[in-house]
């Protein structure tokens, strides 16, 4: 019984002395990562002046063109990150503004039905928290953000992931972004969308919940309170809308209305057909560029 | 709890530490895993324990009336009072509404309209395998086979064995009862091969089941949208789906139960390794389909008699059995189509001719095994469609666009980490054929470090690839 119980903690101290060992080298791909999401994290510190910060998700990456802002001689970066939320908002708004020199008063903060959805802040599949110019540690993180129930695979993800740094697996070809925006010549089908709807239909079960509305609202304010002027936006959103039930949508709507009678709130509805999308809810660059000259009309 | 959790991997430690520190008192070591058991049921509903606690006083005075009197008419009428109140409970959470909705639909067809209100019952977890548990109890000792037990903390502790409670293996009481009457000692062997089989029943519904549920239930859901090559492709994978689930949660109650020195029977050998539908039955569900032999079909005469009783007593067996698993017409289709594909080889009499392992000290199966492995495994595949379908309209038109011909044109969906998923499970499985798990093999790798770098790996896959959280689909039945 003894060698039984002294087996069992020997292999799971080892185990845990290795995983957190190892898992220590997580992020040291910081400076060369493959993917858009990560490495526009750190590419923000070459940015010195900023007009305007969008802070979004991956519908804010794929639909706004940052070039557009360029020939206004406005200084801008789509900081946005997939499967972002209230979290993620606030944790990459705090690490763009370390870096820039003179920070933006301009905040541009993008509004749509997946924000407040369970799918999103994703740290297991966006761990993010490990490539910021301050890294917030799995520990941390799951204290400050009660995430307790994904600290053993959020330590396990860092430990495969040290793994494969240090032997450098899966080295790719790196993603590209101009100044944060994801341009895709892609044009989606039904084919390729029926392939992926199912991915999609998780979200009809959904509810928003009171804890991510306030969330959401603690960013906004806590932005607001730094004397920015923050601008609500919403991109075209009916093709995500349809994958939510009634309930959710309706209290999404009400959101919205509170929002914009406290910010300045637009919204870009424009309809756009097949050909302006690379996948079922994603702009391609030919509506990113529709959709962003909307929003440069709203700022005129 | 469930296996998977957190909650399970704090619970277990504390038991097991609590169960050995009274090694020497086998009275409180009972008592220790009543609590446990009581505890472990209750973090679901403690609402339904006053369920189990009341149907276990029930056979427990049944039993000792049975042992205090000589009158078969008084002994034979507790064991219906058994049977009644265990049976009753069973029947009136699980099939209250079905029986409700068939007999009004039943009159609606004759023309007339009766109006009916269906009670919103929720299913008490695990009460089809406790109830069966206990009523062996009752049989046997109303069939002499078993000494009643004076001893109620034990009893209590039989019917409500934490690591089997809710989804088997369904324990006789002619083999797990006795053992809490037995010093049980700590045996390092035993404990580690358990602790081998909880991470392999771990890896098996983690890792495979919960991977594929997802995929399957979206085409289920929208089988419309599929081709018929896909449709198969996923009925495939409910098929491993499946047997992830149930077979990974009966090793890891197996291996939990030997950490406390307890022996479970074995709930599956490997059964998609059978050659034929006969042997898949003495493969898969174990435990159950030797409760139904030993319970239903022997006391209906079994295979004795003419060819019509025999016809008779395998349609009763499957059909009963299908229906254990649910109040559904899909499950009652799903056993008769067990009973068809299981006749032909009992009317001819070959129904015990793959008794032994498939290529027993061979590497690999000859042709002849794997055409044989491959046709058994297609027939089961085809009677699941029925068994995870929602209605019996979805199954055919599911079957239906399989025998078509876009069952000849490429799959819609390729889940390519799920089939690797699936390989590793064919590929350890067939290896550990011969053993009582699908890890058991690893412990005569003689180096420490290998092994446990081997465990190591293992641990990190299922953490790392573990689907989405399911709850155990046998935890319905």
């Amino acid at each position: 019984m003894k060698n039984y119980i002294l087996k069992i903690i020997i292999f799971t101290l080892l185990s845990f002395i290795i995983i957190k060992g190892i898992g220590f080298f997580d992020n040291i791909d910081k400076r060369t990562h493959n993917n858009h999401n990560i490495y526009k994290l750190n590419e923000i510190e070459n940015t010195k002046t900023l007009d305007i910060l969008f802070i979004g998700n991956s519908y804010c990456y794929s639909g706004i063109n940052n070039m557009l802002f360029d020939s206004l001689g406005l200084e801008t970066y789509n900081m946005s990150i997939s499967t972002a939320g209230p979290i993620f908002y606030s944790i990459i708004y705090n690490n763009a503004i370390i870096v820039i020199e003179n920070a933006p008063k301009r905040i541009f903060v993008l509004i749509s039905p997946i924000t407040f959805s369970e799918k999103s802040d994703n740290f297991i599949t966006y761990p993010v928290h490990r490539y910021l110019f301050e890294p917030i540690k799995n520990e941390e993180l799951v204290i400050n953000y009660n995430l307790y129930d994904k600290y053993i695979e959020l330590s396990f993800n860092s430990f495969t992931k040290a793994v494969s740094n240090i032997f450098n697996f899966g080295e790719k070809h790196r993603e590209s972004s101009y100044k944060g925006f994801v341009p895709s010549d892609k044009v989606t089908n039904t084919e390729s969308e029926n392939k992926k709807k199912y991915i999609y239909r998780s979200f009809k079960k959904e509810q928003i919940t009171k804890q991510r509305i306030e969330r959401f609202t603690e960013f906004i304010r806590s932005i607001d309170n730094k004397d920015n002027e923050i601008t609500i936006f919403q991109l075209p959103s009916e093709r995500i809308s349809r994958f939510f039930n009634n309930e959710y949508i309706s209290a999404y709507d009400s959101i919205i209305n509170q929002l914009s009678t406290e910010y300045k709130f637009i919204n870009i509805d424009t309809v756009l057909d097949n050909s302006f999308y690379r996948n079922i809810d994603h702009l391609n660059s030919k509506g990113a560029n529709i959709v962003t000259r909307n929003l440069i009309k709203h700022l005129e | 709890m469930l296996f998977n959790s957190i909650d399970f991997a704090i619970f277990l430690p504390i038991v097991f530490g609590l169960y050995w520190l009274f090694s020497k008192n086998l009275k409180a070591q009972n008592a220790i895993l009543l609590i446990a058991s009581y505890f472990f049921y209750g973090w679901w509903d403690w609402r339904f324990l006053s369920l189990i606690v009341f149907s276990s006083i029930i056979d427990y005075f049944v039993g000792l009336g049975m042992l205090t009197s000589s009158s078969t008419k008084k002994r034979k009428l507790l064991l219906l009072t058994s049977i009644f109140v265990n049976l009753g409970f069973l029947g009136f959470f699980k099939y209250y509404n079905f029986f409700l909705d068939n007999f009004v639909s039943a009159f609606s067809f004759f023309g007339q309209e009766i109006t009916s209100q269906g009670l919103n019952i929720i299913l008490p977890v695990g009460i089809s395998f406790y109830t069966f548990q206990t009523l062996s109890y009752s049989i046997d000792v109303y069939k002499r086979k078993l000494e009643p037990t004076k001893d109620i903390i034990s009893f209590l502790s039989f019917v409500s064995f934490f690591p089997q409670l809710v989804a088997g293996p369904i324990e006789r009481a002619t083999n797990l009862l006795p053992q809490f009457h037995k010093k049980r000692t700590f045996d390092y062997s035993n404990a580690t091969d358990g602790m081998r089989q909880i991470l392999w029943g771990l890896f098996k519904k983690v890792v495979v089941a919960d991977n594929v549920a997802p995929i399957v239930n979206e085409v289920f859901s929208n089988y419309q949208e599929y081709n018929g090559i896909t449709l198969m492709l996923i009925a495939v994978l409910f098929a491993f789906q499946i047997y992830g689930d149930f077979s990974g949660y009966s090793d890891i109650a197996i291996g939990t139960a030997r950490l406390f020195g307890f022996s479970l029977m074995q709930n599956f050998a490997f059964p998609y390794f059978s050659r034929d539908i006969a042997e898949f039955w003495r493969r898969w569900h174990i435990s159950l389909s030797t409760w139904f032999r030993d319970y239903v079909y022997i006391p209906l005469g079994g295979s004795v008699g003419s060819n019509f009783l025999k016809i008779r007593n395998i349609f009763i067996i499957f059909i009963v059995s299908g229906f254990w698993h649910g109040a559904n017409w899909t499950f009652i289709i799903w056993g008769a189509i067990n009973a068809l594909l299981f006749l032909p080889i009992m009317l001819l009499n070959k129904n015990r001719v793959n008794t032994s392992v498939v290529a027993k000290g061979k590497i690999l199966p000859n042709v002849k095994e794997i055409l044989m492995i491959g046709f058994t495994f297609l027939m089961t595949v085809i009677a699941w469609i029925f068994f995870r379908a929602d209605n019996v309209n979805i199954a055919f038109s599911i079957l239906a666009k399989i025998f078509s011909y876009s069952l000849f044109t490429l799959p819609q969906i390729i889940p390519a980490k799920q089939i690797i998923f699936i390989l590793i499970l064919v590929i350890l499985e067939w290896i550990n054929r011969e053993k009582l798990h699908g890890l058991e093999l690893v412990s005569q790798i003689k180096q420490l470090p290998i092994r446990w770098l081997f465990y190591f790996v293992l641990i990190i896959i299922i953490i790392k690839y573990g689907g989405s959280k399911e709850e155990f689909i046998y935890f319905q039945f």
